[in-house]
């Protein structure tokens, strides 16, 4: 294999770095001042020092163990990371068109779409998934839920025209930020389908940008069939995703695939890799030259007839003579060696535990009976209330929300989400209805958790006028159904039978108070409950273990080098040696010096494209690393320079950050593309332009080429004059460093916060529509269309 | 005295006690001298010279021996002492303690003893310039200045010029004295004392370190001379430790003999030694 590598290879650069020291600072050679020894005795040889080829050798080889080489043997995909994905599907009137399947005719658009999504569906089935229609407004169908087939159902239900027939595109992504508000994913994404461009929407472009932008979240969007797309990759373009054209079935279902493999190249990255550790070796050899370096300190010790005193005043480095510090020093180095021999590690046991989720049914009566001002405000406010409560101290519950009267309405599929699902028990527009029937309840809560082990339904109901429940109890049994009641009327008289039912269920029931206590016990009891039927298998995930030994190692080398240091007079520069040196380092790598001629380049660059002399100045542009600011640079040379062409391409090519930014790129390139005499999109440029940003001189270009495209011929506002230098050409090549004055930023920014706060406060008030799924019920329970 | 010293100079107060003690506990004063003149003590009788004081004829050993004989008394008591620390570069070595430490050492019982005996006495510091440490007095003042001076003088890269030395002390002490020089005496071929002896009484007294003499083999050392700044590699082994005494043996015999010669008392003071007794000892016996 040839996976051999330095985990970091950065270490090695102390290496020459050490060796630098030595060469250029004066190596402190101890002498000993003793008198007329030297006139009686021949001057030997000087003997040779190992010593400091050991010490090299020493630091040479403690550095490549601190770079620790390793061997890669195994590797490991880890399939952690979760999508958050919002599907928001348009339901206007103009999906109900045929044509999209070639191969049936009779599938409307939304049919299509609807199938897509359901195939989607269920490959998906880690990752949250929650959905958004939108018509005339946009509709929560259901908050994001890691259970993909509760989706199924709603979206069965879905029709054209469920909320209008218009397109509130906008409006939807919106709705769709708002439910992805709370994820913790790092990936959110709204996946946006539709087939028209929006019409009714109340929230601006760029404000519904702005808070998709701030979320991190990515609009993929899909068009169906040949419309005006340009808002879609708009949208898609600013928050880094991808838009794509669906013109049939297979398309449509590439695409959605090709999607999530995006999402799953861009973040599936976790590797686990098994990696076999090789710094032991390097590591036994320098221990073994320490071993040699003390022993060799202590052979030096010799010169210790000399008292401590007299040796620092007859030495001419007295620093150098302790020797004992040093010794206890190196001793201590032998020992952090032998403890990385010992391969110090850490294991993080991280059992990943999948979640004991208890999928719960929650029922909400909305019977007129619950109007009562029993409690504050009326029973069903508190029973609203109560539930969010709920919701908010679970921690491992699924719910779904049901509403039931006579009928049932499931409000929420099942979903973890609490944030969302008391987001949508919020909105809930709460219309009281007569008759409770209580078998709608408990059908509605066996559609939804259908399939499931544990099946839960949570009443918050006042209880109804019948006083036997035989019929409910053998299907509560046949079905595995257990009942939990909370009561939030004080007529305990009426409640005795529907309590003896949920005992024999195997549930609880349990009178709402207006302190928390019921809720504890409530949630207590169903945690039991579940804990005494369902085992859940726990999920561990054993992590690899963490390596410590850089720690002892890199201490040890600290040391080392403070040590061996001191050996060398770092005030005395041999400075022959150090321009040496340096005329060596100057020499050789001559790619360290590139980053240091930039900012001459772009002076010069800038300096020519002012004298006019554009080819220059693009091919300095281009010679330098290709930043967004120097491309938008290059891009209005060769609009000067009149290469409208690879001016646009490069245009095309910037992302920016900043809209203003991407206004003024789109405002050049349709300045552009009028050189080109490419009518249309230029006109489409200038849209995009002024849809990022008001700007006179891009709505006075925009009315006269409209004026042109009428009047076919050549109008006078087209002169050279106006389109000579594109409005923002010339800030830009003043300042290639920044392309806005910043005064004026400020400013803008200023008044940008404050409409986007507007407009968040409108988006917090508005009352979102909860698209409710009638469920049909075959049975209805005694007296059920009395009212109580 | 000391105790003001002590926090600042803690070796040097050491130094002092040291020989502090060792003055007042032995009786260091009884020393002896070679001069004669108008004391007291009677020594010895010498035939009449013309010139002789008259009035020291014995007369009754010049009626019994027919001859006139005149009595000679010792010089009296009050001496005057210059003590001459000679602080070259090599001095500045030592295995346990340095030579200059004992040299300060030295200084420091002289003058001591002096001040303690009511003698005056002067100091210089020689090097390779010669300078007049204390002048001539009693106090133990000077006794300080003269061993702080010692103690703390710069020793690198200076060596002694003999000559210019003994013609300061030939000019510069009028009355006849006793010259103390304190040092290691390694470079003794310009010294000529004869002129001096005539005037001063002198004693020399030889610091030394054994391992000068008879270095241990310690191997391969890097090697600097402090006085010429030249280094080299050299090796210390049984067979340079032999050379180095012999050597060392040699120039010191030669150095004593010159001292004998010119009638100089010397003694040599090792660093492991101490150099009171040795002072005691030397100052009781004549030469």
């Amino acid at each position: 294999m040839n996976d051999f590598q330095f985990e970091y290879p950065f270490v090695l650069l102390f290496i020459p770095l050490y060796f630098f020291i030595t060469f250029v600072f004066k190596h402190k050679e101890q002498t000993y001042f003793i008198p007329n020894f030297l006139e009686i005795l021949p001057s030997v040889k000087r003997k040779r020092d190992i010593k400091k080829t050991l010490k090299y050798l020493l630091i040479f080889l403690t550095l490549i163990a601190l770079a620790s080489p390793t061997q890669r043997y195994k590797t490991i995909d880890t399939n952690l990371h979760t999508l958050d994905i919002i599907l928001s599907l348009d339901t206007s009137g103009s999906m109900s068109l045929v044509g999209l399947n070639p191969f049936d005719y009779n599938q409307t658009r939304l049919d299509v779409v609807k199938n897509v999504v359901k195939d989607f569906l269920q490959t998906r089935k880690k990752d949250k998934i929650g959905l958004v229609v939108f018509g005339d407004r946009s509709a929560v169908v259901s908050p994001l839920s890691s259970q993909a087939q509760a989706l199924l159902n709603p979206l069965s239900k879905i029709n054209t025209g469920v909320v209008g027939n218009s397109t509130a595109l906008i409006d939807s992504i919106v709705q769709a930020s708002k439910l992805l508000k709370h994820s913790s994913s790092s990936s959110k994404l709204i996946i946006l389908l539709s087939d028209g461009d929006d019409t009714v929407s109340k929230v601006p472009l760029e404000i519904a940008l702005k808070i998709a932008q701030k979320q991190n979240i990515k609009i993929y969007t899909i068009a169906i069939g040949e419309s005006n797309n340009n808002l879609l990759a708009l949208l898609s373009q600013q928050t880094g995703a991808k838009s794509f054209v669906a013109t049939n079935t297979k398309d449509l279902k590439e695409i959605y695939s090709t999607i999530t493999t995006l999402e799953a190249i861009t973040h599936n990255k976790k590797k686990i890799t098994h990696l076999r550790y090789f710094y032991k070796y390097p590591l036994l050899l320098s221990i073994l030259i320490l071993f040699f370096l003390i022993f060799l300190q202590t052979k030096s010790q010799e010169l210790s007839i000399f008292s401590k005193n007299i040796l620092k005043k007859i030495t001419h480095y007295p620093e150098l003579t302790k020797h004992l510090a040093e010794k206890k020093l190196l001793f201590f180095i032998l020992f952090l060696f032998f403890t990385t021999l010992w391969q110090p590690t850490i294991y993080f046991q991280e059992d990943r535990v999948q979640k004991n989720v208890v999928p719960l049914v929650i029922a909400l009566d909305i019977s007129s009976s619950m109007a009562q001002q029993e409690f504050y405000p009326n029973r069903l406010n508190f029973g609203v209330k109560k539930t969010e409560e709920l919701l908010k101290i679970s921690q491992n519950l699924r719910t779904a929300l049901l509403l039931f009267s006579r009928e049932a309405f499931l409000a929420s599929p099942l979903s973890e989400d609490t944030n969302s699902l008391s987001f949508v028990l919020s909105n809930l527009s709460l219309n009281f209805q007569n008759g409770s029937n209580l078998f709608s309840a408990l059908e509605g809560a066996e559609y939804i958790l259908h399939g499931n082990k544990a099946k839960n339904i949570l009443l918050v109901s006042d209880g109804t006028s019948s006083q036997s429940f035989l019929q409910e109890a053998q299907y509560l049994k046949e079905k595995g159904l257990k009942l939990f009641v909370l009561n939030v009327s004080k007529e305990s008289s009426q409640n005795t039978a529907l309590q003896k039912l949920s005992l024999l269920s195997g549930g609880a029931f349990v009178q709402a108070t207006y302190s928390n206590n019921d809720l504890q016990s409530l949630l207590q009891d169903i945690a039991k409950n579940f804990q005494e039927r369902e085992t859940y298998k726990k999920i561990e995930n054993k992590k690899e273990p963490m390596q410590l030994f850089y720690y002892p190692l890199f201490l040890a080398i600290l040391l080392l080098f403070f040590i061996f240091i001191r050996e060398y007079d770092l005030k005395k520069v041999n400075f022959f040696l150090l321009f040496f040196s340096l005329f060596l380092l100057k020499e050789v790598p001559q790619v360290l010096n590139a980053g240091l001629l930039d900012f001459h380049n772009i002076k010069k660059a800038k300096e020519s494209f002012l004298q006019e002399n554009y080819q220059k100045s693009i091919k300095i542009y281009s010679s330098l690393k290709q930043t967004d600011r120097i491309r938008y640079n290059l891009a209005n040379a060769l609009y000067k320079a009149k290469k409208y062409n690879k001016a646009i391409e490069i245009y095309q090519s910037i992302k920016p950050q900043k809209n203003k930014i991407q206004a003024m790129i789109y405002y050049n390139c349709a300045n552009a593309y009028i050189y080109l005499h490419k009518y249309k999109l230029a006109k489409r440029n200038y849209v995009l332009s002024l849809k990022l940003g008001n700007d006179t001189m891009a709505q006075d270009n925009l009315n006269a080429l409209l004026l042109f495209l009428q009047k076919k011929h050549h109008p006078k506002v087209f002169t050279e004059d106006k389109y000579k230098l594109p409005k923002y050409m010339s800030a830009s090549s003043k300042e290639p460093q920044d392309v806005i004055s910043s005064n004026y930023t400020v400013q803008l920014t200023k008044l940008v916060t404050k409409e986007i706060d507007g407009w968040k406060k409108v988006i917090n008030k508005e009352k979102p529509l909860i698209f409710l799924q009638k469920i049909k019920t075959k049975r209805s329970s005694q007296n059920a269309d009395k009212d109580d | 005295m000391i105790q003001s010293l002590l926090p600042t100079n803690r070796p040097l107060a050491e130094i002092l006690l040291k020989t502090q003690e060792s003055v007042f506990s032995s009786k260091i004063g009884e020393n002896t001298t070679n001069i004669e003149g108008s004391g007291y003590d009677f020594v010895h009788l010498k035939e009449y010279v013309h010139g002789d004081d008259v009035k020291h004829i014995d007369w009754l050993v010049s009626a019994k021996l027919n001859k006139p004989y005149v009595r000679v008394f010792q010089e009296q008591r009050e001496l005057h002492l210059v003590i001459v620390p000679l602080l070259c570069t090599s001095v500045c070595f030592g295995v346990k303690v340095l030579k200059q430490d004992i040299i300060t050492e030295i200084c420091a019982l002289l003058s001591f003893s002096c001040v303690k005996q009511n003698n005056t006495f002067s100091s210089y510091i020689s090097q390779d310039i010669t300078s007049l440490c204390t002048p001539r007095s009693k106090s133990i003042f000077n006794v300080r200045t003269l061993v702080e001076k010692t103690f703390e003088h710069k020793t690198l890269s200076k060596n002694i010029d003999y000559q210019a030395l003994f013609k300061i002390l030939y000019i510069h002490e009028r009355k006849k004295s006793l010259l103390f020089l304190v040092g290691d005496f390694f470079q003794t071929d310009s010294f000529d004392v004869y002129a001096l002896c005539t005037k001063h009484e002198l004693t020399c007294i030889v610091v030394r370190d054994r391992f000068e003499e008879e270095p241990e083999s310690l191997g391969k050392l890097h090697l600097r001379d402090p006085s010429s700044g030249d280094s080299a590699f050299v090796e210390l082994n049984a067979k340079a430790s032999a050379k180095i005494k012999q050597k060392v043996a040699h120039s010191d015999s030669l150095f004593f003999e010159k001292l004998t010669r010119a009638g100089v008392r010397f003694i040599k003071i090792y660093t492991d030694e101490d150099p009171a007794k040795k002072i005691i000892s030397l100052m009781s016996t004549l030469s």
